[in-house]
Order: structure tokens, then C-alpha cells, then sequence
């Protein structure tokens, strides 16, 4: 993999918290390639960084060190063409805008025509399954189909780059699995490159082409895995192939061996 | 059908039974222990309803409680413009609200109405004076509410907004409706006081208005009179309330239901 190819850079990056009694430093050489149209799943124990990561990439919050370059742009703001959906759907979500009006929102901004804003809305709500509840409010609709609106609006922004931070993590266990294979499913659609962050371990290899495991404090980059898994995969095949296990145990031992963070990274305040 | 028919009757009955009972026991009580009464401050209540029909249901309808309801209306109208306004701008910066805090502070505890004397000297016995009286009790609870809701918005909004890169004007507009719920509960608050300070400055410096007319009443001893201009305001108060209410219900739907107080469809 050369870094021309790769749709985003992270070198070398660092993130510390200084309070008034001491730093926190809470990432260091983080150093992570993502090539245009891949799935990359990023694993590691709660509390090592994986959201202050997310962060910094959607440039929400700015790098101590290093650099996060997007496109051949250095990040210091939320760049164009990038979607992030949230673990707090509900949060996320306007709750006094319809699903419609809330999938809508980001094209207005982006000063899309009505027109073409009415398909790519259209679309996005039939493509995760949701057409039909397209008047309804988010508070109107399970955990599970809250989530698929923030998938949604994410879908119909056409981002170059999609982050996901935990998302399926509040959702019952059926829901999750049709939820991963409805992005699963997006992401062959799309050919959307996509940075996915988990704590679950079967999640991250079920759904990524590369699982890259986060760890230890400060928190870098410990080891990648490439799942060789076929492309289209299965709730009941896949999970139960001899393959997924073998892959499933390296990821995990690797995890394990990993020092667990001493403390939380704190609570980003801005 | 029938029977839930019936059924939705009876609870209605029973709501409404509920709501109006002890208004009406207290009427009723009312109208019996007066209905003998030689005290001349205290007439018996079917001479007060006899005045309230001949004194409101009148020109006098025209002459002082359409100048009070329209100060009441511009005054609490500028205090929600203001209120609202400012307490965004607190509520956003946490530099606008280190500078202003001391300020609102002390300015937030002095009762309106003391501002009177001052305002007479300086801006004269006009209906300014008034309508700066009422703005400014009624300016409180709708700023410091807002600035506490427009503070309180949630972290993952906002980043939502910053992330999917939402026009300027957008994101103010989704911090305030965000924040609508505290908004509405200072606005409610600030209702009250408006009415308050609408009667009070009435008394103190006017030539019209409902605070004029009982005080007029009370010194020329119209003492039936008197007690139907409180009877009024009385009902005024709770008219405006309700309506407050109507609205709130209809703009707050979605928080309601968001919060878990109203059955998903």
C-alpha cells in the first residue's frame, strides 16, 4: 500500500488533556493509513482513546501532535464530504424534525436542489428500510430504527468517508446483526470508505477488511489484522466459519495482551 | 361503541367535575356567607357580580382594559425579544457570561416596580415608562432560562451540526429549539410578573388602564366595583395562563414525546 492510494493519513498523531494537577496523555504515535473504498474496524478495551481518535479525524477536536490528512487535506475543521454517525442515535437526532426533515438537513446546508433532494432522501430512507416511516418523529421509533435514520442521513450526504463510533453498541443483539449487515451491505453499495469503531471484538472482524487494534496508555496503534473473510459475508456462516474463529482468537489474544488503560481518557469537554 | 362512548363521557365528566369543583364550592361558599353582609368593604358577592356586569360590560371595556392588555402584550413582547436574544448570547459564550454575570446578578433580584420613581423623573409619566417597567421585570426569567437551555444543549447536537457542516443560521436555529423547553418555562414565569407589574405601575402612574380603574374605585369608596375589577384581573390572569398553555402544549409536542409524556403512535 503506497500513501498515495490512501484516502486518509494519520501520522504520527497524539492527543494529551492537561488539567490543573497533570497531563493526560491519551494517544501517542497513532500512526493509521485508510485506502479509498476500504472497511476498517478499529478494536481496543473502553477508555483508551478510540472516541478522542474519532475526533480528532472529523476534526472536532484539534491533535496535540501529528497530523490527520483527509484527501490530501490536513484536517483542522469537519471537512467536506464526511459523515460520522454517532453511539447516541437519539442524541444525535433532532427530535422536533421528522425523519425526513432530519435526513434532509445536511443536503439543505450543502445547498442541494430540491430536487435531487427529495431522490437522495428517498433513496437513503428505502435503502436502510425506513421509506415508510419517513413523517414520523426519531422519538416515535425504536433504538434500532433511530439508528438507521442517523444511517441514513449519513447515506444520503454521499460522504467520502464515513465514521462510526460505537454504533450498534446500544441496540439488543438481533437488531445489531441486521444492522451490520444493512451497512455491510451500504458500504458494497457505496463503495463509501469507512473507519469503524468497536469494543467488540466479533463485531470489528465480522464487518472489516483490516482490524486495527488500539491500546494500551497512551494509546497507539498495536497491531493489524487483514480478515481474508469472502467479501459478502453471513450472520450464521461467516461467524460460525473455522476461519472467523481462527481470526476472532489473534484479534482477541492480541487485545488481551495489550495493557489496559490505567485510567479513563477523560470526558472531552470543549 | 356505545359503552365507550358512555365511558369517555363519564371520565370527561369526572375531569371536568374535578377541575371546576372547588372554584364552585368556594363560589358558592362565598355567595352564602356574604349574601347578609352589612360591612361595606365586604359586599355581598351578588352585588359584586351585579357591578362587574354594569362596570366591564361597558365602554369601560374599551377605555381601560384594552390599554392594559396592549401594554401588557408590547412590554412582555420586548422582554421575550430581549430575553431570548441576550440569553442565547450568555448561553453561547462563556465569555459574554463571565462579563455579564455579576451584572445579571444584581439586576435580576431588584424589583421592577422600584424602578418607577426613577423612570418617572427620567423618561416621564407616558406609556414608555410603563412598558420599560413591565419589560424589564419580565426580562429575567426568560433570559436566564434561555442562557441556561442554549448552555445545556446537547454535546452530540452540536457536533452533529459542526460534523455535517450546517450554515450558521441553521445551527442558531436548532440551539433555540433545542433550548425551547427552558425558554418556555421562563416565559411562563415571566407572564405572571408581566401582569403584576402592568397593575402595579397602573396604580402608581396612569390616567387609564384596569390598576387605575380599582384604585379609582376603591378612593371614590365604589366598593362592589372595586372588588370586580380584582375579580377581573383574577380571571385575566388565568384566561392569559391557559392560552400560554395551548400553545406551549402544541410547540413542546415533540418533547414530550421525546422525554417519554406522550404514547408513541
Amino acid at each position: 500500500m503506497t500513501t498515495d492510494e490512501a484516502l486518509l493519513r494519520i501520522v504520527d498523531l497524539g492527543k494529551s488533556y492537561r488539567s490543573r494537577e497533570r497531563t493526560v496523555q491519551a494517544l501517542a504515535g497513532v500512526d493509521l493509513s485508510v485506502r479509498d473504498g476500504e472497511f476498517v474496524t478499529v478494536v481496543g478495551p473502553s477508555g483508551c482513546g478510540k472516541t478522542t481518535l474519532l475526533k480528532i479525524v472529523a476534526g472536532l477536536l484539534p491533535a496535540s501532535t501529528g497530523d490527520v490528512v483527509l484527501a490530501g487535506q490536513r484536517v483542522t475543521e469537519p471537512p467536506a464530504d464526511l459523515g460520522v454517525v454517532f453511539q447516541e442515535y437519539g442524541r444525535s437526532l433532532f427530535a422536533w424534525k421528522t425523519v425526513r426533515q432530519n435526513v434532509e438537513l445536511p443536503l439543505r446546508s450543502r445547498g442541494v436542489g430540491r430536487t435531487v433532494r427529495r431522490e437522495l432522501v428517498a433513496e437513503a430512507l428505502d435503502a436502510v428500510g425506513l421509506g415508510p416511516a419517513a413523517d414520523a418523529y426519531p422519538w416515535q421509533l425504536s433504538g434500532g430504527m433511530q439508528q438507521r435514520v442517523a444511517i441514513a442521513r449519513a447515506v444520503a450526504y454521499r460522504p467520502r468517508l464515513l465514521l462510526m463510533d460505537e454504533p450498534f453498541s446500544a441496540v439488543d443483539a438481533q437488531t445489531r446483526g441486521d444492522l451490520e449487515d444493512l451497512l455491510a451491505g451500504l458500504w458494497r453499495r457505496y463503495a463509501t470508505t469507512v473507519l469503524f469503531v468497536t469494543h467488540d471484538i466479533d463485531e470489528a472482524v465480522y464487518l472489516g477488511q483490516r482490524v486495527v487494534v488500539l491500546g494500551a496508555s497512551p494509546a497507539g496503534v498495536v497491531a493489524q489484522f487483514p480478515i481474508d473473510l469472502p467479501a459478502v459475508r453471513d450472520q450464521l456462516d461467516t461467524r460460525s466459519s473455522a476461519r472467523f474463529g481462527e481470526l476472532r482468537a489473534q484479534v482477541y489474544a492480541q487485545v488481551r495482551r495489550t495493557p489496559q488503560p490505567t485510567r479513563r481518557v477523560p470526558e472531552v469537554t470543549r | 361503541m356505545r359503552a365507550t362512548v358512555i365511558a369517555g363521557l363519564a371520565r370527561g365528566t369526572r375531569a371536568a367535575a374535578l377541575a371546576l369543583g372547588l372554584p364552585v364550592v368556594l363560589f358558592v361558599a362565598w355567595w352564602l356567607l356574604s349574601a347578609n353582609s352589612t360591612n361595606i368593604f365586604l359586599p355581598p358577592l351578588s352585588r359584586i357580580v351585579e357591578a362587574f356586569g354594569q362596570v366591564w360590560l361597558s365602554d369601560v371595556f374599551l377605555r381601560d382594559v384594552l390599554p392594559s392588555l396592549r401594554r401588557l402584550a408590547t412590554g412582555y413582547a420586548a422582554a421575550l425579544l430581549v430575553g431570548v436574544g441576550v440569553g442565547y448570547l450568555v448561553g453561547r459564550w462563556a465569555v459574554v457570561r463571565d462579563l455579564t454575570s455579576p451584572i445579571l446578578a444584581y439586576f435580576r433580584v431588584l424589583p421592577a416596580p422600584v424602578l418607577i420613581p426613577v423612570l418617572l423623573v427620567a423618561v416621564g409619566i407616558g406609556d414608555a415608562t410603563k412598558l420599560i417597567v413591565i419589560a424589564l421585570g419580565a426580562v429575567w426569567p426568560i433570559l436566564l432560562n434561555t442562557a441556561d437551555g442554549v448552555r445545556a444543549v446537547d454535546d452530540v447536537q452540536l457536533d452533529t451540526a459542526a460534523v455535517y457542516r450546517l450554515r450558521h443560521r441553521t445551527r442558531h436555529g436548532l440551539i433555540l429549539r433545542a433550548a425551547s423547553p427552558q425558554i418556555f418555562a421562563g416565559a411562563r414565569q415571566a407572564l405572571g410578573i408581566s401582569l403584576i407589574v402592568m397593575v402595579v405601575s397602573e396604580m402608581l402612574m396612569s390616567t387609564d388602564g384596569l390598576g387605575f380603574t380599582v384604585i379609582r374605585f376603591q378612593r371614590t369608596f365604589a366598593i362592589p366595583q372595586m372588588w370586580s375589577g380584582v375579580l377581573l384581573l383574577g380571571l385575566l390572569g388565568f384566561g392569559l395562563a391557559k392560552l400560554f398553555e395551548l400553545i406551549e402544549r402544541r410547540v413542546l409536542r415533540w418533547h414530550r414525546g421525546a422525554t417519554g409524556r406522550e404514547e408513541p403512535r
